[in-house]
């Protein structure tokens, strides 16, 4: 499966949930969640920024993370995100019901 | 607070507006440097690595008009625009706009003045007591003397029923007050009017009021046996009279013209218990007294009526302490009260007019008036909402067109929503202005002696106002826009200029029924209250009601000088009889319908001719020889008295009397036992005719005269004088009975002097108030509903004028146009009449108990208003239909 091809098979509820699980770590710049991402899944969650940051304008009308400007490793100004307490608690519902669904399909797959 | 943090941010955006979206342009740039220097990283070289990253960037404005959709900018955009196009569109239609708000502003107006005069009386608290629940008004459920086979239902108490039940029930804090009465303040210099209440010592403390500035009454202040001059403000008051003076306690205050000193304030919002505000709280041990008929002090007579109260938390406690009261109020005795071993006491609420005693007539009058309120209120509604319809129809082709360019209907109805809503708010204004104008009069009209202390547009009727506007708009744009929601939009364009001419709406012609018929049912409503009202006026009390004059001296303070006035009355009689412009002069116990006592009389051998607290009991008036011929009576049989008829010697019976007594056969000349079965013989020496005894709607009454003893200084003694004045000498009269009246009573201060029709006119004002309320919001109902016919008629000739063009070119003649036309509406304004008649008849029993002598279904009434309303449609709708039918021809189908 071509890594390009991925970002449509990220649906909206989880993009958000996986932003969210990246900015729980520490604040971040929108280029460095995208880079986190394809990072961690190995390039296979390529995050195309037409879709990151309208997600990032609805975690912020959520309220579940807030942005403010900060100077860069690099020395750029850039625009960080920063997780919420009611973030947390999203991230955490959102985490089990994930679990909860995998563990599930897993079963039905036979795999554990 | 994170969930503050969402609407923070979106806030942020809606304000910062282009600062936001440029700050997101400088994320994006970030983005595209990290991106571009992530790819020179990689081995690109710099444009190959820009134009990667710029590509993997995706769609900037998709990005850029989502953030917008997700703020409420978007949301806000589209408002602004669409009110700015409402505002537009209505500018170009000034006519329309200036109907519906002239409409919507007296229907919402002419309602919250009812609301805001019947809110304080059946639904507000009375402010500033503390949990108003928990205090009980009391009520005294007795047989009522006039007529013993009634109960009826008192407000009040006299102070032995009020001091027996406090010393013998007990246990629960009771209080109570006096009606506030007007008094006379001197604050300094000039005097100013004031309402005044006596109340117990504990009333405050019962209704859990707090004083604002010093204290309220001590137990020493409120001993029945140690009066003390001392009264409490209220917050009101002494903001008027001494603003706000902060040194006011200590200060002396003159209430007709005794010094009083001023103790305390009460906490703002208190006016007492009643929507009758109060100014002035004073201890009821400093009533002004006047003694009992034996000189007994004012407690242990029935001068004084108290209103008690009390606070109880618990039913149990509660149902106890009235089964005492009851058992207490049964036991009370005071000579020449009738007492009453069946008595109870009822708990009502604290407002007054949700009490178990019947409504003062004109309250019942205001809540049908509020009701007819209601209706004007519907029928402006249903005018602006044919207004609404008809321009809706006129801009069918204008939304066609917008929904055939993509506009979606949410958004054509948030327009029309819009256009409506500002309209309202035009419209709540003006309803805010005739509110006030109107609710300062029906005050006026309504209760003219009551000072009511919220103001006539106050908070609550503003909350009314604007929530009848809202929820008004609502509905009205709903109409129109479902209406637009309705149609084709591809047909409506391919129909042409031609869209959005006249089809025949269910809806519209339904409009039209429902003011019609509504219009009709205020009129058939006016017309039973002027009926009543003739009825009322054209009774026979008996008297000359417009000529004879009842004159009494008044003193300050209302002491008792029964000896000096008994002295005084012949002696001004005697000089008035030979003055210009009077006609008969007599004196005597009381002048027509103004007082009477009751004993009972024997027939010879001590047979009872009816005891007292029976209806056979006749009244009696001591009266000087001339009384029938100065007050317009009749003497039927027999004479009238002369100078030398003795007390008791002789009596005049009235007719009913002397039928109840001596039937068929003539009473002159018989023998009547007074008072006592061992008294000597009073002969009958005349037969006078019937009249009324205190009310001028009563049955007839046996009523019997007796020479007045002119050493006699009790009640039974001259007491009033009555002349009877020539036609338009009235003035002139009055003039000179003060004149004669002052050189005999030199400290008299004032001559209480009126004719019979001015001492009745306070029972013709129910009828009156009907009358007239019904009448005015009737013809204003009757106005609009016209000006609506005709704005429908007019509006579909102008659509129909194609039409109307034809018919004239095929040589249809003016008369057929233009009945064609009226006939038009003539259906919907049919069906209207016929709907208003079935609700008049349901809606007759509403005001059945109010009216006289006039059936709520009487049928000249309903034919007289049916004909108004079939007149006035007619009228209405000849206008457009004579330009219908005056149309040139070629003119019109050229336009078209």
């Amino acid at each position: 499966m071509s890594p390009r091809n991925e970002r449509s098979g990220v649906v909206a509820g989880t993009l958000e949930m996986l932003i969210l699980r990246t900015v729980s770590l520490r604040s971040l710049h929108g280029y460095a969640i995208a880079q986190h991402l394809a990072q961690v899944s190995d390039g296979v969650l390529l995050v195309e920024q037409g879709s990151l940051y309208p997600a990032l304008e609805r975690l912020l009308n959520k309220g579940y993370v807030t942005a403010k400007w900060a100077e860069s490793p690099t020395g750029r100004q850039a625009r960080f995100y920063t997780i919420t307490a009611s973030g947390r608690k999203q991230l955490k519902e959102e985490f089990e019901e994930y679990h909860r669904l995998s563990y599930a399909i897993a079963r039905v797959m036979g795999t554990t | 607070m994170s969930a503050f943090d969402g609407v923070k941010h979106r806030l942020s955006v809606l304000l910062r507006g282009e600062r936001y979206a440029a700050e997101q342009e400088r994320e994006l740039q970030t983005h595209l440097e990290f991106e571009t220097a992530a790819g020179i990283r990689s081995g690109l070289d710099t444009r190959e690595a820009e134009h990667a990253a710029r590509r993997r960037l995706g769609n900037l404005t998709y990005y850029r008009e989502e953030t917008r959709r997700m703020s409420w900018l978007r949301f806000l955009d589209g408002v602004r625009q669409d009110a700015m196009y409402a505002e537009r569109s209505l500018r170009r239609a000034p006519g329309f706009a200036a109907a519906v708000v002239l409409t919507m502003g007296i229907g919402i107006g002419v309602t919250a003045a009812m609301f805001s005069f019947l809110d304080p009386l059946l639904w507000d608290a009375p402010r500033g007591v503390e949990s108003p629940k928990t205090v009980r008004r009391l009520y005294v459920e007795k047989v009522d003397p006039q007529t013993p086979s009634r109960r009826e239902v008192q407000s009040s108490l006299i102070y032995p029923e009020f001091a027996t039940i406090l010393t013998q029930a007990g246990g629960v804090p009771l209080a109570a007050s006096t009606t506030p009465d007007s008094v006379s303040v001197t604050n300094g210099g000039r005097g100013s009017p004031a309402r005044r209440s006596f109340v117990t010592g504990n009333y405050f403390e019962v209704l859990g009021v707090r004083p604002l500035r010093g204290r309220f009454f001590d137990a020493g202040e409120s001993a029945i046996w140690r009066p003390s001059p001392v009264v409490v403000l209220s917050r009101g008051f002494w903001r008027r009279h001494y603003a706000d003076d902060s040194t006011i306690v200590g200060k002396t205050i003159r209430i007709d013209s005794r010094a009083h000193t001023i103790i305390g304030v009460a906490a703002s919002e208190f006016t007492g218990v009643d929507a009758d505000a109060v100014d002035i709280w004073a201890p009821l041990n400093i009533y002004p007294a006047k003694p009992g008929p034996r000189g007994e002090p004012w407690y242990e007579t029935f001068n004084i009526r108290l209103r008690p109260i009390v606070r109880v938390d618990d039913e149990v406690k509660e149902r106890d302490w009235i089964r005492r009261s009851t058992r207490a109020i049964r036991s009370v005795q005071v000579p020449g009260f009738l007492s009453d071993s069946t008595a109870s006491v009822l708990p009502g609420p604290l407002s007054a007019m949700r009490g178990p005693q019947t409504l003062p007539q004109e309250v019942q009058v205001s809540t049908r008036v509020a009701a007819v309120a209601f209706l004007m209120l519907l029928i402006s509604a249903a005018n602006v909402a044919n207004l609404l319809l008809a321009r809706s129809t006129r801009q069918r082709r204008e939304f066609a067109m917008r929904r055939a360019l993509g506009v979606s209907r949410t958004r054509l109805f948030q327009q029309v929503l819009l256009e409506t809503i500002g309209l309202m708010i035009v419209a709540t204004g003006a309803a805010l202005v005739v509110a006030q104008w109107t609710g300062r009069s029906v005050r006026r009209l309504l209760l003219p002696t009551v000072q009511m202390a919220n103001p006539v547009v106050g908070a609550r009727t503003i909350t009314f106002v604007i929530a009848t506007a809202l929820v008004g708009s609502i509905v009205l744009a709903l109409l129109p826009a479902m209406q637009a929601a309705k149609h084709d939009e591809f047909g409506v364009i391919r129909a042409g200029t031609r869209a959005g001419t006249y089809g025949r709406s269910l809806v519209r012609d339904g409009l039209v029924a429902l003011q019609a018929g509504l219009s009709l049912l205020l009129l058939i409503g006016a017309g039973l209250f002027i009926q009543s009202l003739r009825n009322v006026q054209r009774i026979d009390l008996g008297f000359n009601a417009d000529r004879s004059l009842t004159m009494r001296p008044v003193f300050v303070g209302g002491q008792d000088r029964g000896a000096e006035i008994a002295r005084a009355i012949p002696i001004v009689a005697d000089r008035l009889r030979k003055a210009p412009g009077v006609e008969a002069v007599a004196f005597g116990q009381a002048g027509p319908m103004a007082g009477a006592s009751f004993f009972p009389v024997y027939l010879p051998g001590a047979r009872a001719a009816g005891a007292v607290g029976t209806e056979t009991t006749p009244s009696s008036v001591a009266v000087s020889d001339g009384y029938f011929a100065a007050t317009g009576m009749r003497v039927l049989e027999g004479r009238d008295f002369e100078p030398q008829d003795r007390p008791d010697a002789s009596v005049v019976v009235s007719r009913a009397l002397a039928r109840s007594l001596w039937p068929g056969k003539s009473a002159v000349g018989e023998c009547l036992v007074l008072e006592r079965p061992a008294n000597p013989c009073s002969i009958v020496i005349g037969v006078v005719n019937d009249v009324h005894r205190s009310r001028v709607i009563e049955a007839t009454s046996p009523q019997l005269y007796r020479p007045v003893d002119v050493n006699d200084h009790s009640l039974r003694g001259p007491r009033q004088l009555v002349v009877l004045a020539q036609a338009g000498a009235i003035a002139t009269v009055n003039r000179l009975a003060v004149q004669e009246f002052q050189r005999e009573l030199a400290d008299m201060s004032a001559l209480s002097s009126r004719t019979l029709s001015e001492a009745t006119a306070r029972q013709l004002r129910p009828w009156r108030l009907g009358a007239t309320l019904f009448t005015a919001f009737g013809s204003l109902a009757v106005f609009v509903a016209a000006f609506g016919v005709y704005s429908v008629v007019s509006y579909t000739v102008s659509q129909r004028m194609h039409e109307m063009g034809v018919r004239l070119a095929l040589g249809g003649s003016f008369r057929d146009t233009a009945a064609f036309v009226v006939r038009g509406v003539s259906g919907p304004l049919g069906v209207g009449v016929f709907g208003g008649i079935l609700l008049a008849f349901a809606g007759g029993v509403l005001v059945e108990s109010l009216l006289y002598e006039v059936s709520a279904h009487d049928p000249g009434v309903f034919v007289l208003a049916i004909a108004t309303i079939a007149c006035v449609g007619v009228i209405a709708a000849l206008g457009p239909a004579v330009r219908a039918a005056r149309a040139d021809p070629m003119t019109v189908l050229r336009v078209q």
